[in-house]
């Protein structure tokens, strides 16, 4: 039996908010971090569905290039994480105050 | 036309609703024995040895990234391979040009270093 | 829909290389500065800015040829348009990136950045992120150029390793933003799913073609997706009620980033916003307008009321503008031909004083970042009389004083909202324009009718509040290859002697800028007929 496009619109929707939950609820900017990716892919999972449901390249070539930036996100995101940590010893948004108004 | 939304509606609803069961399930059903341990993001379960006062070993992070980004850069290049023979000289040029934006940071971070282990 | 294994029937040639020429310039000017970087001995990276504003000059020359001379064609299978609306965001971002840079030299030595190639090179990279976003007509390009730019940006908020403020500015910059680019994204994948399409241009076809309820069972998805654009979108441009960053941000980035960002992710994002929702999606305006229309009179009101109560000038810029953002909603939501010229000469108006606004208060800031207060323009006027009419000039002009710029911006955007049947949207906006000029007009008070500050006790005290830099940390590992890792220790400005606060003296590229963005806020508010011509024909061409 084929599986229905709507079965993984459906798990793509429960990754998304996973993640979204996870950025929000999570208070450790490395794990918030990992809940973004896991949106991006959850995006991914759409693209691709798509991509072959409706049987058009763009979807595919939209994956390449999330694919990418996801990649490029992961090394900025790990530098600043690394130079707080560095200078902190702790990670916690809840610490990062200085900034307030 | 509203008929148009159930299905949506439907969709939003089960997601979450599986979305904060799978959350609570875990959290009234889940054994909690919290240490320190365990509720760090990156724990594998072992007490640590000592605290890591040493300093943290960057040389391995920006080997690691710099070898991320040029390693996805590469994905880059399939969806050109294959159309290769269909664009002629257009794809050429964006070869170039896609090899000459890669190379010039490849360089820079070569001098500034970054290749240099010890 | 392109489908695999079919032949192209167009093969992209030297035109299309042509029609994205500005690009072009400024990426070969982003990869000259790296590499110029590296023969340049430390102590001469000022050469860098000057190459880079020759790539940004050059960058303009070659948009005003297309401009004038272009066929307004799209270029790469209709990825990117080439058409006056882009060319004349283009200028807009290349003015503000080109200000940006005469901002930075000097100031960038004072609050202790190092790595300045790198510095320069992001810089140019973000316009380049920008002009792309701007000129994208595909979901694709849109999604590639808000990425190139945002992660320059998140570099750049980031720059003052040495500086915690900075440091908590690029984090929170980061993880908020790139959340909200998944929601984007994501909004994209539905609108892909529902039409079948990530060309904009055939999105509309495919729109106008089935009314999006004409049982293909897709209407739902495309609502998802369109709800998901327009939070993601609306984060880009920080409206009220996804603002929470934007002050932060752009008080704890390098005050000649945050001028360059607070334009140019304007204009970027502000344009894609009316590529899709006023273009693409126009048939479904009735569906995304009142969600829009909710956003730009929360964004009014909200970006005003909280600027009133700030009392750091650079934080007040901030909310200021939040609130300009709400101001040029409005001319989407309205979402005719006159509106989007509107749009753009806002863009523009906004971009000269808003700029020269920001470089005013770098001017007067102190090595450690802050002394940007209000108390510190407090009786301005009396040693920095020329500093204190250009600051008064560009806030007059953001608070909407008629023979400056700003007038016409606002001017433009509430007679489209008025002639478009958005009476209340035009009066919302002129009674939130009444609550920014108090607090524009605050700060030009200070200048000029409040004592100085006594002499010696809060200058020399506020100095010392920063421990002077965490950057001696772990000097530099690995021989600095990404500069965003390496805290080289700070340069630690010499203290400010025993005497009234002194603002350190401006670098001649400062002046320049200044003076520049001075002559654009009222030579166009004086003679707005050229431009704002400019603007509609620009304009035109979205609307094709």
């Amino acid at each position: 039996m084929p599986v229905p496009v709507s079965a993984y619109l459906t798990v793509s929707a429960i990754l998304f908010t996973i993640g979204t939950l996870g950025v929000i609820v999570r208070r450790n900017p490395l794990v918030m971090f990992m809940s973004i990716e896991l949106m991006l892919n959850a995006v991914n999972l759409s693209f691709m569905a798509f991509a072959h449901f409706l049987n058009s390249v763009d979807g595919w070539m939209f994956i390449f290039l999330v694919l990418t930036v996801a990649a490029a996100e992961v090394v900025v995101g790990l530098a600043i994480i690394v130079s707080i940590f560095r200078s902190r010893h702790s990670i916690n948004v809840d610490e990062l105050n200085t900034l307030k108004g | 036309m509203v008929a148009e939304y159930v299905p949506v509606l439907i969709l939003m609803g089960l997601v979450f609703a599986f979305t904060v069961a799978a959350v609570l399930v875990t959290f009234v059903f889940g054994p909690k024995k919290p240490t320190p341990e365990k509720l760090a993001p990156y724990e594998c379960g072992i007490q640590e040895i000592e605290a890591p006062q040493q300093r943290f070993p960057v040389k391995y992070l920006v080997t690691g990234m710099l070898f991320i980004i040029f390693d996805v850069e590469a994905a880059s290049l399939i969806p050109l391979s294959i159309l290769m023979r269909q664009l002629k000289m257009t794809g050429f040029v964006e070869l170039i040009v896609f090899a000459v934006v890669l190379t010039v940071p490849f360089v820079y971070v070569w001098r500034k270093g970054a290749f240099t282990w010890e | 829909m392109i489908v695999a294994d079919s032949a192209f029937t167009y093969t992209p040639g030297a035109a299309d290389w042509v029609r994205i020429l500005p690009e072009l310039i400024l990426l070969g000017a982003a990869l000259i500065v790296l590499l110029a970087d590296l023969a340049t001995p430390a102590g001469r990276k000022g050469w860098l800015a000057l190459i880079g504003l020759l790539g940004v000059a050059g960058s303009a020359i070659a948009a005003a040829l297309l401009f004038a001379n272009g066929d307004g064609q799209s270029a790469f299978f209709g990825m990117i348009a080439a058409d006056k609306a882009a060319l004349f965001a283009d200028f807009v971002i290349l003015l503000s990136v080109g200000l940006g840079l005469l901002f930075s030299p000097g100031y960038v030595e004072r609050q202790g950045i190092t790595q300045l190639g790198e510095y320069y090179a992001l810089m140019l990279l973000a316009a380049l992120g920008m002009m792309f976003m701007a000129s994208a007509t595909n979901l694709m390009i849109i999604f590639v150029g808000l990425e190139v730019l945002s992660l320059a940006l998140y570099i750049l908020s980031a720059y003052i390793m040495s500086r915690s403020r900075s440091r908590e500015a690029g984090m929170k910059y980061f993880i908020l933003s790139s959340f909200a680019s998944g929601f984007l994204l994501y909004g994209m994948a539905l609108t892909y799913g529902a039409t079948g399409q990530t060309n904009l241009q055939a999105v509309r076809v495919f729109m106008a073609g089935n009314a999006f309820h004409s049982g293909t069972g897709f209407g739902p998805l495309l609502i998802a997706g369109l709800a998901l654009m327009a939070v993601g979108f609306c984060f880009k441009v920080s409206a009220v009620p996804f603002q929470a960053w934007t002050p932060d941000v752009y008080v704890g980035a390098p005050t000649s980033v945050t001028a360059f960002m607070s334009v140019g992710t304007k204009v970027a994002a502000f344009l894609a916003l009316a590529r899709v929702f006023d273009v693409a999606l126009l048939s479904v305006h009735a569906t995304w307008m009142p969600v829009l229309w909710a956003v730009a009179v929360l964004t009014m009101i909200g970006g005003n009321i909280m600027a009133v109560t700030q009392r750091d000038v650079k934080r007040m810029l901030a909310y200021s503008s939040i609130a300009n953002a709400g101001y040029m909603l409005i001319a989407v939501v309205t979402g005719t031909q006159d509106a989007l010229a509107a749009l753009l000469i806002y863009l523009a108006a906004y971009a000269a004083m808003n700029l020269g606004a920001f470089g005013v208060a770098l001017a007067v800031e102190r090595s450690d970042g802050t002394g940007a207060t209000l108390d510190d323009f407090a009786g301005l006027a009396r040693h920095r009389p020329a500093l204190s009419a250009a600051m008064s000039i560009f806030l007059l002009s953001l608070a909407g004083v008629p023979p400056l710029v700003g007038f016409w911006g606002k001017f433009y955007v509430f007679q489209a909202a008025i002639i478009g049947g958005h009476l209340e949207l035009a009066i919302i906006g002129v009674l939130t324009s009444v609550i920014g000029m108090f607090y524009y007009l605050r700060v030009v008070w200070a200048m000029y009718f409040q004592e100085p500050r006594a002499v010696g006790i809060p200058a020399v005290s506020t100095l010392s509040v920063e421990p002077p830099a965490p950057a001696a940390a772990p000097a530099s590992a690995s021989g600095g290859g990404a500069a965003v890792l390496v805290a080289e220790p700070a340069v630690v400005a010499a203290p400010a002697p025993q005497e009234a606060y002194q603002p350190p003296v401006l670098a001649p590229g400062a002046w320049l800028g200044l003076a520049f963005a001075v002559a654009l806020t009222v030579v166009l508010g004086i003679l707005p007929s050229g431009f704002v011509d400019l603007a509609i024909q620009a304009a035109h061409t979205i609307l094709r």
